[in-house]
């Protein structure tokens, strides 16, 4: 309970002012890493799909109040890409964390998916002719968040 | 039968958990202009930015910037008389000496301090440092010394949440006073566009827009941008005009609220017409 739940959401509600008070600065223009989306990956790669769509879509409505932007679509986002990290649960998850290749593809498919289906979600109208930017923003973002998550590989492995 | 439900309910649980929290999510999106969901919101931002406020005033102990605030007041109040000055260089002297045209440009500045930054392309907000207790409220316009920010959406007494220019909910009353073509300036998610202009209209790259006249909620002439191109739809009768904004949403750190004063005169003149 304490390990699976408690410490987690913690860990998750200083992310998310980490991400809106800190992670700002280090913004290339509209280019931004989302440090609680690798927070959840990692949730829905140890404790697997049930654990993981349950925890992002808990910290998408946190996430969502303290954005200020539409709730729902931050809801949406982490729980579609909890589930698709669950695919890749395993008893020993550090196996496939430190598999670096494989890390590393999944941050960046699944953040391309979460940053796509953000943005999709907080327009209130689409056009066609907009979708290649939509597509190209999210593979920025997902890139710049697959470099930030590196930095996992500095804590001590008992930490993760 | 019984059996049957629950190896299929243990097969696919993950599925229809899954499927039931998505289409929970999809169904607060709507709901979010809802009054009950506005406020949880404006209870929400601000116990956040109580958080961001307390790292922006430790950060702001290493280093006192009463005087860099100040300065950039005086820029801003400087901003907005240059503009009025360009504007009345467009008009017709003869004109408004004729219609004894009354103008008045005192406006008043609050100084604020971003807290908290929501960067997304299309969910761009601020939380600011300053909320009712300031006198700020809804609708109020947000500039620096460069232009237009965004617009004030929620206020609590000491916190007020920002919709940037990078916010596809924002909708801006704009002109272009060289041609005075005007229309309405909306974020698409990449870039800021001013829709549906009749092709035949006469813009130039590197025009200025300024919020305009027939805004009841922008006081006119506060800069918005350049226009950087001009594209003509499908049916070549209509044009979108793309613009650069005078200012980087994404590194701004300090924010003037344009202390403006509803017109109760249109407002009521509104009624009226809604009435008949």
């Amino acid at each position: 309970m304490l390990n699976k739940i408690v410490i987690p959401l913690i860990v998750a509600s200083i992310l998310i002012a980490i991400q809106f008070f800190i992670i700002p600065l280090i913004a290339i223009k509209y280019i931004i890493p989302n440090v609680v989306f690798v927070f959840i990956v990692l949730y829905s790669l140890r404790f697997g799909q049930v654990a993981g769509v349950l925890f992002g879509f808990s910290v998408g409505f946190l996430f969502d109040v303290a954005s200020a932007g539409f709730i729902g679509s931050g809801m949406f986002a982490f729980t579609l890409s909890a589930f698709v990290a669950g695919y890749f649960h395993k008893e020993d998850y550090l196996e496939v964390i430190y598999n670096i290749k494989v890390f590393l593809s999944i941050i960046l498919l699944l953040s391309t998916l979460f940053f796509l289906l953000y943005s999709i979600l907080g327009m209130q109208s689409i056009e066609v002719e907009q979708n290649y930017n939509f597509i190209l923003y999210s593979l920025l973002c997902g890139f710049y968040t697959t470099v930030i998550s590196l930095a996992i590989f500095i804590l001590p492995k008992r930490n993760l | 039968m019984e059996i049957l439900i629950r190896k299929l309910f243990n097969k696919s649980k993950e599925y229809m958990l899954l499927i039931l929290l998505l289409i929970i999510s999809l169904s607060i999106i709507p709901q979010n202009n809802n009054p009950e969901i506005r406020k949880i919101k404006t209870y929400a931002f601000a116990t956040f930015a109580i958080f961001g406020n307390l790292i922006e005033s430790t950060s702001s102990l290493f280093c006192s910037d009463d005087e860099l605030i100040e300065l950039r007041k005086e820029n801003a109040e400087l901003m907005l008389a240059v503009n009025s000055l360009r504007e009345y260089a467009l008009e017709n002297s003869e004109l408004k000496k004729i219609l004894s045209f009354k103008l008045t440009s005192n406006y008043d500045l609050i100084p604020s301090t971003i807290v908290s930054k929501n960067i997304s392309n299309t969910q761009g907000a601020y939380i600011i440092n300053s909320g009712f207790k300031d006198n700020i409220s809804k609708s109020m316009p947000v500039i620096n010394e460069k232009g237009l920010i965004g617009i004030i959406s929620e206020a609590s007494a000491d916190f007020a949440l920002v919709q940037t220019l990078t916010n596809s909910s924002l909708r801006i009353s704009a002109t272009i006073p060289r041609s005075n073509v005007n229309g309405i300036v909306r974020w698409d998610g990449s870039h800021l566009i001013m829709q549906n202009i009749p092709t035949t209209a006469d813009i130039n790259k590197g025009d200025r827009v300024v919020t305009s006249v027939l805004s009841t909620i922008f006081p006119p002439s506060i800069p918005v941008g350049l226009v950087v191109k001009k594209e003509s739809n499908i049916s070549g009768l209509l044009s979108n005009v793309t613009i650069k904004p005078f200012v980087d949403v994404y590194s701004v750190k300090n924010v003037f609220v344009l202390e403006s004063v509803e017109s109760t005169q249109i407002d009521s003149l509104e009624l009226n017409l809604l009435s008949k």
